[in-house]
């Protein structure tokens, strides 16, 4: 006996619209979008955590500094590079500095003190006889801050001789020249300038140039 | 196109006791200019936040120039303490101008921007290399 099969669906071949249709819409761009949005949240985290591991990284060495833990010579050029990274300083000789001195840049605070000679110059000569011909003095802090920020700063700590540096009489022109585009600078940023601000370039200041000074700075006091 | 360039001059020192300005606003406001010089290493053009003199020399260049955005006012010179020190035997100093800049950067010749530096179009740029510029910065801006 011959088993009728249940006929299967007819599909019409001359109405193509009753096939199934493959979608048209290039769904590329929202790929490529939704691509992109990955690889900026992953920039953005290999960012965040580059840095995070950059100050770690400065911080685990600092400490070690701080703890007179001797550093080996790989580290000191590491933490020199991550230095310059951080403060925007670069020191010289990074290999041959020793522990103390290495201290001395982390910890190193530029201050001014309390004078009541207006001669700055005898103040400093006074405690640096042997720089006298040698050197020029200038104010860390500008002696122009009394005039322009008036409340920031007494004439009495401007010609201390914590705010004092010698400067080479040699190539003096072209070292001042550096410096006083440095507080340009600082003046160009600073909104509103406050002592702290003023000092902490002060530091940052030393510590850069501090080679080109004498007696040199920062020192070990 | 014209090319327009960041220019950072020598500063030679800073505004004097005799300026009159107020300076609890940003940038500030000068009204009466005494530049007192540190030192002079020779630039024609220099500057003091938030001013820029320029020498006689090369002022009288910019008189006759066409070039936009600035004007020329006077400027009392003086000489600090330290002046004198770099230079016991004397060292003499021309006429300066204060060069007040008004332009609109990267339109005018002369402009100041956003963030309060000296902005200057090639056709300035090239004047101002006529005179000394050598210890200035100077930097493409590019878009």
């Amino acid at each position: 006996m011959e088993v009728l099969e249940k006929p299967k669906k007819i599909i019409s071949v001359e109405n193509p619209k009753h096939l199934p249709q493959k979608s048209t819409k290039n769904y590329g761009f929202y790929w490529l979008l939704v691509g992109l949005i990955f690889l900026m949240l992953g920039g953005v985290f290999l960012a965040i955590f580059s840095e995070n591991t950059t100050e770690n990284r400065y911080h685990f060495l600092e400490n070690k500094i701080l703890q007179n833990q001797e550093l080996s010579e790989s580290e000191k050029i590491e933490f020199c590079d991550l230095f310059f990274k951080i403060k925007g300083i670069s020191l010289a000789n990074c290999e041959k500095l020793g522990i103390n001195e290495l201290k001395t840049y982390i910890t190193y605070k530029a201050t001014v003190g309390q004078t009541t000679r207006k001669d700055y110059k005898a103040t400093f000569f006074e405690k640096y006889p042997d720089l006298k011909g040698k050197v020029v003095v200038h104010h860390a802090i500008e002696q122009r801050v009394l005039h322009k920020y008036p409340t920031l700063f007494t004439e009495s700590e401007i010609h201390s001789l914590k705010n004092l540096r010698g400067i080479y009489a040699t190539n003096h022109n072209l070292h001042l020249s550096i410096l006083r585009k440095e507080w340009n600078r600082f003046y160009i940023k600073n909104l509103s300038p406050t002592r702290e601000d003023f000092l902490e370039f002060a530091t940052y200041i030393d510590i850069k140039y501090g080679q080109q000074f004498l007696p040199k700075t920062p020192k070990n006091e | 196109m014209n090319n327009f360039y960041q220019i950072e001059p020598e500063v030679a020192g800073g505004v004097g006791d005799k300026t009159i300005g107020n300076f609890q606003v940003h940038p500030p406001i000068i009204e009466y200019l005494n530049y007192e010089f540190d030192d002079w290493v020779g630039d024609d053009i220099l500057e003091t936040f938030p001013v820029y003199i320029v020498s006689d020399k090369l002022a009288n260049i910019l008189k006759i120039s066409n070039l936009s955005g600035f004007e020329l006012a006077f400027c009392e010179v003086s000489k600090a303490e330290i002046f004198h020190d770099l230079h016991p035997e004397g060292l003499e100093l021309p006429p300066f101008f204060w060069l007040k800049i008004h332009g609109k950067a990267q339109k005018d010749d002369f402009g100041i921007s956003e963030d309060f530096c000296l902005v200057v179009s090639q056709k300035a740029l090239e004047i101002l290399q006529t005179c000394n510029l050598h210890y200035a910065d100077i930097e493409e801006i590019t878009i």
